[in-house]
């Protein structure tokens, strides 16, 4: 059995009703009322081993994108724990940290540190980086000259190639035209049979069953299921055609 | 037993608290002796001091002033008096007020002109003074007003300081707790982050100026011109319609103004920090206080080229300079300690009230306008608000310090600065436990 990558053990996580509330509404009703207080994880806890690629699906609203953003650190959840065991943990989100004034470069520089790497090391990988996103001589212009494609191109290529240990992707496979698709699948396959372990929410149950070793189904921030690919895509197929 | 432990915390705490209170009132009531005072004639480039001894000034005999080693002719300008501490001015008093004091001249003349008392005559030149100049001194002496304040300071800062150790001794004492959240434990989490995202920090700081002036004709020339014309509108408005008689008005508003330029830009943009990064916040996780941090590091890089200008003011007005311009780093240390913290304590609230950014606003104009941007505090405000403010307000403080040691060469209020200095840490300290403790909830709410 291989080491185990990430732990997340009985997590749940609330959201607080707490928007745009103003000096005078904070001042008169202190605390907040259960009412508002909504559960969006309640008590998932699996473990994924290293190297692993674990498809997460489950409908929308159901708490995938919170989860994933807890593992990522984002936030703390309100009970349980999750235990990254030390390993880098990247979100892959479009455009982390961009500045639209400053050049595609620039912005690589930028979202390879938030990432948590070393100046030089994002600098040895800008090459790679610039091709792999296609960018060409787009690339000194500013981003916001870019077009909704290239841009999510190019924050694609910087979390695919910059390495951290585990990844965690959000419904961004289908990013730009048809022949970069391709290309990221690839990069996929090429993740797969690399040591990285990858964490993917989506939707297309094509992509989940191609890429992943296993899948996690859950169902209003409820655990529902995890378990081998196939098994578990075919019964939450089942489950949504109701 | 460990029931136990925990009590012997709180009563200790409980304990610190009665203890402060106790102190406060002692400091506050205690009767202090009477005090030595430091009379300093400000005369050009001569200037004079006289030390007048408590026992002195109590029976009456200070009346005599005499001026020793100094040439045949002189010109005061003012006369500071100093207390206990010499950095601490008690009072200014300017040459009409002095005319007023003086009772008659011996060994010389004194003329009294638009600028200055002019001394003339041989050596061992004298004043005697009246009976106002006696009891002005006795109520100097005896008043022990700013002192009160600034030990309260140092005393609270002592106060607290135990209040952190005994929340350390608490750490130690607890085992096993994985979810520690002690004070060493942040301080290491503190410079554990400052180390990990110091690359990105500065890269931040510059690629974001970078993108401010990329559009820009005139590029980095905003920065020095935004000061500049700043200036030259507070001149114009304050010097010469209002009639300010500070000579030299540029220079002594200019130099304050960087100060809090940097200080209100920083509280500024922390009160709408998280609204504002969004984009990263939500995406990945970043300790906020770097994003503070680098936005601190981008002005500190406007205020490198406000800085020139300050320079080549102070060569074009003649300024005369000397060691004690030393002084102006650690003033310039405490106000950037206290803008980081007040500003992490406003970032921690304007996540959840969404209207502290205009009550912020105006809380920060009327701070610029008692800050003494614009006026000397200590001369222009009435008698006992001047030495409040002064002792009260760090901002005050610390351009008082800066303006001093830069165009005037003296030390200025170095005990109200060490106690300041340490308050800000304080803040420091609040401000990022704070952050750290609630920052995971941030995202769930912008």
């Amino acid at each position: 059995m291989k080491n185990i990558a990430l732990e997340v053990n009985h997590v749940s996580i609330d959201y607080r009703n707490l928007m745009h509330m103003s000096m005078h509404q904070s001042l008169l009703q202190k605390g907040v009322k259960r009412a508002d207080i909504i559960r969006a994880v309640d008590d998932v806890s699996f473990t994924v081993e290293q190297g692993q690629i674990l498809g997460i699906v489950g409908r929308n609203g159901s708490g995938k994108t919170t989860l994933l953003r807890s593992i990522a650190g984002i936030f703390r959840p309100d009970e349980g724990y999750i235990d990254t065991k030390g390993n880098r943990v990247s979100l892959m989100a479009i455009g982390i940290g961009f500045n639209p004034n400053n050049t595609g470069r620039e912005n690589i520089l930028k979202s390879g540190m938030l990432l948590g790497c070393e100046l030089d090391y994002v600098k040895e990988h800008m090459e790679e980086i610039i091709e792999f996103s296609e960018l060409g001589d787009f690339i000194e212009r500013p981003v916001r000259t870019y077009s909704s494609g290239m841009y999510s191109k190019l924050s694609f290529a910087v979390t695919a190639i910059l390495d951290t240990d585990i990844m965690l992707v959000d419904e961004v496979l289908s990013v730009g035209d048809e022949h970069f698709r391709q290309k990221s699948y690839k990069k996929m396959e090429e993740l797969m049979l690399s040591d990285r372990t990858v964490l993917i929410v989506s939707h297309a149950t094509e992509t989940l069953k191609k890429f992943c070793n296993q899948v996690l189904w859950i169902n209003d921030g409820k655990f529902m299921k995890l378990g081998d690919t196939e098994e578990v895509l075919a019964e939450y197929d089942e489950f949504m055609s109701l | 037993m460990k029931e136990k432990k925990f009590t012997v915390f709180k009563a200790v705490r409980i304990l610190l608290v009665l203890v402060a209170l106790a102190g406060v009132a002692a400091i506050a009531l205690y009767p202090f002796g009477n005090r030595n005072l430091t009379l300093h004639f400000i005369a050009g480039e001569k200037d004079f001091t006289v030390v007048r001894s408590s026992a002195e000034i109590a029976s009456g005999e200070c009346r005599e002033v005499k001026f020793d080693e100094h040439a045949d002719e002189a010109l005061i300008e003012k006369v500071r008096i100093y207390g206990a501490s010499r950095t601490t001015l008690l009072k200014e008093i300017s040459h009409d007020e002095l005319s007023r004091y003086i009772e008659r001249v011996e060994n010389g003349e004194a003329q009294w002109t638009k600028d200055g008392v002019i001394l003339t005559g041989v050596d061992n030149i004298r004043f005697f003074m009246n009976e106002d100049y006696v009891t002005l001194l006795q109520k100097l002496s005896a008043s022990f007003f700013q002192e009160r304040f600034i030990l309260t300071g140092y005393y609270l800062c002592l106060i607290v300081l135990a209040w952190f150790l005994s929340h350390v001794a608490e750490e130690r004492k607890k085992e096993g707790n994985w979810n520690n959240h002690g004070p060493i434990f942040e301080i290491k989490k503190f410079a554990g982050d400052i180390r990990r995202y110091r690359q990105y920090m500065v890269y931040a700081a510059r690629t974001d100026l970078k993108a401010e002036v990329a559009n820009s004709y005139l590029n980095r020339l905003w920065w020095l011109l935004e000061p500049f014309f700043n200036m030259i509108v507070y001149v114009l408005v304050f010097g010469n319609v209002m009639g300010n008689s500070v000579e030299n008005y540029a220079t002594f508003i200019f130099s304050a103004l960087l100060m809090w330029n940097f200080f209100s830009k920083t509280i500024n943009y922390s009160v709408k920090l998280v609204r504002n990064n969004k984009d990263i916040i939500t995406k990945v996780y970043i300790p906020k206080f770097i994003i503070l941090l680098s936005n601190m590091i981008l002005n500190m890089f406007k205020l490198w080229f406000s800085l020139i200008v300050l320079v080549v003011m102070m060569f074009i007005f003649r300024v005369q300079i000397g060691f004690q311009l030393f002084w102006v780093l650690p003033a310039y240390a405490v106000m950037v300690l206290l803008a980081f913290g007040v500003g992490m304590i406003f970032l921690h609230f304007g996540v959840y009230v969404d209207d502290l950014s205009y009550a912020v606003g105006i809380l920060l104009n009327m701070l610029m306008f008692l800050s003494g941007i614009f006026y000397d505090v200590m001369t222009t405000l009435p008698e006992p608000l001047n030495a409040v403010m002064m002792c009260l307000n760090p901002i005050a403080v610390v351009i008082d310090t800066t303006r001093n040691a830069l165009l005037y060469n003296t030390a200025a209020n170095l005990p109200a600065l060490g106690v300041w200095f340490f308050i800000s840490v304080i803040f420091c300290c609040i401000g990022v436990h704070t952050v750290y403790k609630n920052e995971n909830s941030y995202v769930k709410i912008v």
